[in-house]
């Protein structure tokens, strides 16, 4: 693992049990992972070994019993509601394993929200979003609602939305395991491309090898610890 | 912030049946209250202005100087700003007697170009025989009901006994007899029953001789809510006790205020009922976008801001139900006449068009009457009049935009306690 400052990720001594009933599971154990910027990182590990616990922490979408998580210089474990909210939308993009597309709104529109949300004026929303399209390659299918995409489409929007805003860090919780495998390796393709094409720092968690493969450093989630695949 | 108009106006628009029915519960509840409200000031504002043009006056000047002094206080009154007209009247309880019967009677001396001098008391009183004639002595006018129950007509004669004389140890100031006759000048109708069989009109001068030389001296303003502006002025002119309007008839119309109160809010409840189930159906959709709304908060939509998504959702649902029902309210209610006669008119036809068809078997060729909403021989009405008071409108206006938006508050009160971690898992 590397040090330094200049890490656009920094994760030390998290650690996160849950109770179930008389039980305690320990999920992550003293937990340690740097991400330096512009690097793809994979962290396979078999289901329910808290790969995805790991990345809400990561993402501020769950909290640490203990440790702590320094994204973009700031540490965010003992951030408000609030301040964690501006910090999902200034510095980050997710991917999860189910589109969660707004069936509602087109993927153009499904792909400028985060960046309408973020402040940008619609207009500008939408051309940063064509943009995104383009590069993923689904201008055709700008116009379409999510029920008229495939699978594999759908993610790769899923994909471009993640970083519309121009995240520095984005987080794919198993990107591809609910695609075919065609689709899949597709998506992981675009996915890797995409983020080092725009320098962002990429942690994809997933238990596809294939997926896994194409990340410049990868790790195996075991017993609640990293260590390198 | 505008992401949530664009997100909110969106998830409308897209609903499948949802907003519609719940834009039309509002829309039905305000145009239901509007038109309620409108026929209901229509009534009651025309007894209200039946009975200050013909018997109570805006103002009231109690035992004022007679004679000369008398009249230059009237043309002093008459000349104050907001004054439209100034009366001088005397009030003798008593009874009638006529053709067969007799009736207790309000009998009210005025003087004979009391309604020259008095547009809005004439154009409250219509004639059925004869015309407001009171310069003879002799004359009198008596309501149409009052005339009907004596059996009198134009020219007949009544006997008047005023109840002073008929107090015992009291007579008539002048001494004159108790009992007097009149002729009958003119019959009237006032629209409102209590005056057309209780009330009769006598000569001024006349009155005097059987109540005294005392009276009142009722005036007219230009605008009825003006009445404390005023009323100092001519109590400063006049150095006589001042009554209002308000005070004199404090006990009816806080009557029918409450009336109307206890209308507006029992028909207020169609927008609990309207409300609960707007409720019901945002609760629902928040159930049903909790993943949506996971996915929101993840990509940097504060919670506040999400519920505000699922709030203008409601303002718009209230608005658009809210300016539809107005819309469809006001043009009732301004029109209530036209509205009651296409009613009419309609079910007359369809009567009409099922007695044609049914005739063969019934033998009858023709329906046994016309339908009416509101029949003259049944109902103590001319016609409806609906009558939008502005304030009025805009409280029932928020009253429906507020009950929705009351219950988008409350039913995405949830989406604070969704969190995205739980949410957006797929397992």
């Amino acid at each position: 693992m590397s040090n330094g400052p200049e890490c656009t990720l920094r994760a030390h001594g998290l650690c996160k049990h849950y109770e179930s009933g008389n039980e305690r599971l320990s999920i992550l154990k003293d937990l340690c992972l740097d991400v330096p910027p512009g690097i793809t990182v994979a962290v396979r590990g078999k289901s329910g070994c808290g790969k995805s616990t790991l990345l809400n922490i990561l993402g501020g979408l769950d909290r640490c019993d203990s440790g702590s998580v320094i994204a973009a210089g700031r540490e965010i474990t003992g951030l408000s509601e609030k301040a964690l909210t501006e910090y999902r939308s200034r510095a980050l993009g997710f991917i999860f394993q189910f589109h969660y597309l707004l069936r509602d709104f087109t993927a153009l529109e499904n792909v400028m929200i985060p960046a309408y949300i973020g402040g940008m004026k619609k207009k500008a929303a939408l051309e940063r979003a064509a943009i995104l399209l383009e590069d993923l390659r689904l201008s055709h299918r700008s116009s379409h609602y999510p029920s008229q995409l495939s699978g594999g489409e759908r993610q790769r929007v899923a994909v471009a939305r993640s970083m519309v805003n121009d995240p520095i860090l984005i987080l794919a919780d198993e990107p591809t395991g609910n695609l075919d495998p065609q689709s899949s390796e597709a998506v992981a393709e675009l996915l890797y491309s995409t983020a080092e094409k725009r320098g962002a720092s990429l942690v994809v968690v997933t238990h596809d090898e294939r997926a896994a493969a194409r990340a410049r450093v990868r790790y195996e989630l075991e017993d609640g610890a990293l260590r390198p695949a | 912030m505008s992401w949530i108009g664009f997100i909110a106006g969106r998830l409308a628009s897209r609903r499948r049946a949802l907003p519609f029915l719940s834009i039309l519960g509002i829309a039905v509840g305000v145009l239901a209250l509007t038109v309620i409200i409108a026929v209901m000031n229509g009534f009651q504002l025309g007894f209200i202005e039946s009975i200050l043009e013909i018997s109570s006056y805006y103002l009231r000047v109690e035992s004022p100087p007679a004679g000369r002094a008398g009249k230059e206080l009237v043309e002093k009154i008459r000349s104050l700003p907001g004054v439209r007209a100034a009366v001088p009247f005397r009030e003798i309880q008593g009874l009638i007697r006529g053709g067969s019967g007799q009736q207790a009677v309000v009998i009210r001396g005025l003087p004979p170009e009391a309604l020259e001098d008095d547009p809005g008391m004439a154009g409250k009183l219509d004639f059925e025989s004869g015309f407001f004639d009171l310069e003879a002595r002799d004359s009198i006018l008596l309501g149409a009901e009052l005339a009907r129950r004596l059996r009198v007509q134009k020219g007949g004669v009544v006997t008047v006994l005023s109840v002073n004389a008929l107090v015992p140890g009291g007579s008539s100031p002048d001494s004159g007899p108790l009992s007097t006759d009149f002729t009958v000048a003119g019959i009237f109708r006032s629209g409102f029953y209590e005056y057309d069989l209780n009330w009769a009109f006598i000569n001024f001068e006349r009155s005097g001789e059987l109540e005294g030389e005392d009276y009142i001296l009722g005036i007219k303003l230009a605008d009825r809510w003006r009445d404390g502006k005023i009323l100092p002025l001519v109590q400063q002119i006049s150095s006589c006790t001042v009554r209002s309007w308000r005070e004199y008839n404090r006990a009816f119309f806080g009557a029918l205020r409450t009336e109307k109160l206890f209308m507006f809010v029992l028909v207020g409840i169609i927008f609990i009922v309207v409300g609960l189930n707007i409720y019901q159906s945002q609760r629902r959709t928040v159930l049903e976008r909790r993943e949506e709304i996971g996915l929101l908060r993840a990509v940097g939509a504060g919670d506040r801001a999400v519920r505000l998504v699922f709030v203008w959702d409601g303002f718009l649902i209230g608005f658009f139900g809210a300016s539809a029902g107005m819309a469809l309210g006001l043009l009732v209610s301004l029109n209530i006449s036209g509205f009651f006669s296409l009613l009419e008119k309609t079910i007359n036809a369809v009567l009409r068009a099922a007695s044609a068809v049914l005739s063969p078997f019934s033998g009858n060729a023709a329906p046994d009457g016309e339908f009416a909403v509101f029949s003259p021989a049944v109902f103590y009405i001319k016609e409806i009049s609906g009558r939008v008071i502005p304030h009025e409108a805009a409280i029932i206006f928020l009253f429906g935009l507020f009950s929705a938006l009351g219950a988008a508050w409350f039913a995405s009160g949830k989406v604070s306690r969704i969190r995205p971690a739980e949410v957006l898992r797929y397992e």
